[in-house]
């Protein structure tokens, strides 16, 4: 029988693997890491991957590393996919926090899409996560920074996990990637033309592509990434830019805006994380985005 | 893994380890129970993380009937086996592995139950070479009870709901505070050649459990290791999980001197406690007032509503200076029952300062409570 996490974590994150694996042999791993990027699964993947190099790397460790039945690793997820994580499943670790070890020297615990969890079940973790009763690891996975509480970002090391792998989701084909990416730069580019059509193409167009979650979160990691190109684009290499192949688009955006607009306009389609907290449509939010920055590239 | 025993026999060992199997908790597999076969015993193990309890078999035991034929282990789900073999109809029963399945046979009767390696089953310490400590089960369960009452229950300070466990040389002792009482016991050990230094926090829920294990037993092994506090019961033993971290030092706490002392009877004083307690637990703060002065104690209580009680205590002996001093009178009542019908003495230095209560004539803090006062102006 082979344990897929493992494979899985050494292909995906090749770096970071190398990295964690040093800083274990070395002692200097700190207490609390939250590790950022996308997909889920994946980086769920590596989470384990670090759990089973702390409580012993071997074949029955592993096995029960999957399985959940490990005695000092603590894997929460949400109950379903997509819901959020439970303030019972965040209490229901409290004695696991002040109890020693079972079998290895560490606990680890991994929490996974912290960025659902609910003020008040943050606010029970704060407490262990601020002063660890005893030798611990923990980790919590998020895909977006901006949504976890800043309580949590400040007391954390924050790791940048980014894979291109796109772990076999069915509705995460490659067609699908090629379609929705093009649609996607295309309604960025009739945006910052002030085009009246792009306030049209977010329902033709786009909507029809982003039916699931996962989806959206592609689509809106996408979206930050050209703004982010945007911005910077003249003060890296080439190389550390996620689509050097649209340089030619982002020095046509400097000619026409002043650097100044450019920041608003980036800054507005940030601020979307947090209308997405409150339930507001994608087809309204990006609609805003559209007037938004039209409104902003105008004046 | 395949063996005969005899059904009797082996539900009542089934019935010991089921008290630490829960079906509530984290980790899947210890909703089953473990079941090992070694040449000459058989091993049952359950667990809910907390505490396992481990008990075993011997073929030499002319009860149990054990006959090995095949050595080997499983783990299957607790309740659906433990069902299954009360209800199985004769007298002994068969358990005979087929790779992760379970044949059990009874008479005419037959199951198969699916389990799961004993692999993933988690590993309780090796404690063969662990320093150890045999103390008798009664002087157990005398420190349990004195001492478990005055730990906390709030998860605010996680390290407080522990029992603060020391082996030193000959002695046991062992501390809980909730930060508003103490309790402290100590038993020397007569005839022990051990010299053990150990000092653990052990989850006073553990203690609770293990002192309902203890009836009837006659001596107990102590073994404390890095991760777990184990406590050998003969056949059967006890582990229990610590607690992390350190706990508060709590020796500096207890007064050395008083200037006020109160001998009495502790059932007197409960008594008398107990009908203080009924205005009391009617008003807003729930505090009872002894006033001590001119060698006479009385006890009152009040509550805005309903009315108050007085009482002069038929106390032994009362000295030292006057005082008034209120106090939760719930606190008191659970730190005389320890005393069951013995002479007590209180000793206070003023109504701000903590008081201890210990049995009539002894110094050496050995069975000690310690109150905090309740502060009225």
């Amino acid at each position: 029988m082979t344990v897929e996490f493992i494979e899985n974590a050494r292909q995906s994150y090749p770096k970071q693997v190398g990295q964690f694996l040093n800083l274990i042999t070395e002692e200097k791993l700190s207490h609390l890491y939250l590790l950022v990027g996308f997909p889920q699964d994946l980086k769920l993947d590596f989470a384990r991957f670090l759990a089973w190099q702390i409580v012993g790397n071997d074949h029955r460790n592993a096995q029960r590393i999957v399985d959940g039945d490990h005695p000092d690793v603590h894997i929460v997820t949400p109950m379903t996919p997509g819901t959020a994580l439970k303030v019972a499943q965040i209490r229901a670790l409290t004695p696991e926090f002040v109890t020693r070890a079972t079998e290895s020297s560490r606990k680890v615990f991994v929490l996974d899409a912290v960025e659902t969890m609910t003020t008040s079940a943050a606010n029970s973790l704060l407490k262990f996560i601020e002063e660890p009763a005893g030798p611990q690891l923990i980790l919590m996975l998020t895909n977006n920074l901006n949504d976890v509480l800043p309580t949590i970002q400040s007391r954390a090391q924050i790791v940048h996990l980014q894979s291109e792998q796109h772990s076999g989701l069915p509705e995460i084909t490659n067609d699908w990637l090629q379609q929705a990416q093009g649609i996607t730069f295309k309604w960025v580019e009739l945006m910052m033309q002030r085009q009246i059509e792009a306030f049209a193409y977010v329902q033709a167009k786009l909507l029809p592509l982003i039916e699931t979650v996962t989806q959206q979160q592609l689509f809106f990691r996408w979206l930050h990434e050209v703004i982010r190109d945007m911005m910077i684009y003249d003060y890296i290499s080439t190389e550390d830019l996620k689509y050097p192949k649209l340089v030619g688009f982002y020095k046509s955006l400097r000619r026409s805006y002043t650097i100044d607009k450019l920041v608003r306009v980036s800054d507005n389609i940030l601020a979307d994380d947090k209308l997405r907290k409150v339930n507001i449509s994608l087809q309204s939010r990006l609609e805003k985005i559209v007037l938004d920055t039209s409104i902003i590239l105008g004046e | 893994m395949h063996f005969s025993i005899n059904r009797q026999n082996f539900i009542k060992s089934l019935n010991a380890v089921s008290r630490a199997i829960s079906s509530r908790t984290t980790i899947p597999i210890l909703t089953n129970i473990k079941i090992e076969v070694s040449d000459t015993q058989l091993t049952l193990t359950g667990s809910n993380a907390d505490i396992s309890i481990q008990t075993r078999i011997l073929d030499s035991d002319t009860t149990a009937e054990l006959i090995i034929k095949e050595t080997g282990g499983i783990t299957l789900p607790a309740t659906f086996f433990s069902n299954i073999i009360k209800r199985l109809p004769a007298d002994t029963f068969e358990l005979k592995l087929e790779g992760l399945r379970a044949a059990i046979t009874s008479g005419a009767s037959s199951f198969t139950i699916n389990g799961q390696d004993i692999q993933n089953y988690p590993q309780l310490p090796e404690v063969e070479d662990a320093e150890s400590l045999s103390v008798s089960a009664a002087q157990l369960t005398d420190i349990i009870s004195q001492t478990i009452i005055s730990a906390s229950t709030q998860e605010s300070r996680p390290i407080l709901t522990g029992v603060h466990f020391q082996l030193t040389g000959d002695s046991v002792k062992s501390v809980t505070t909730d930060s508003h009482r103490l309790s402290q016991r100590i038993v020397t050990l007569t005839g022990a050649d051990a010299q053990v230094n150990a000092d653990v926090i052990v989850p006073a829920k553990s203690f609770k459990e293990l002192g309902a294990m203890l009836e009837g037993q006659d001596r107990v092994v102590i073994k404390l290791t890095a991760n777990q506090a184990v406590f050998d019961l003969g056949n059967t033993t006890f582990y229990s999980r610590l607690l992390e971290g350190n706990y508060p030092e709590t020796d500096r706490l207890i007064p050395t001197e008083s200037t006020t002392e109160l001998m009495i009877n502790a059932m007197t004083l409960l008594g008398a406690i107990d009908r203080a307690a009924l205005l009391s637990h009617e008003s807003r703060n729930n505090v009872v007032q002894l006033t001590m002065k001119d060698n006479t104690a009385v006890l009152s209580g009040m509550s805005q509503e309903i009315g108050q009680v007085k009482e002069a205590l038929d106390a032994k002996k009362v000295e030292g200076d006057d005082l008034e001093i209120s106090f939760n009178p719930d606190y008191v009542r659970d730190a005389l029952r320890v005393f069951h019908d013995k002479e007590v003495e209180l000793q206070f230095t003023s109504n701000l300062r903590p008081f201890t209560i210990t049995p009539a004539g002894e110094t050496d803090n050995k069975q000690l409570q310690l109150i905090t006062p309740v502060r009225t102006f």
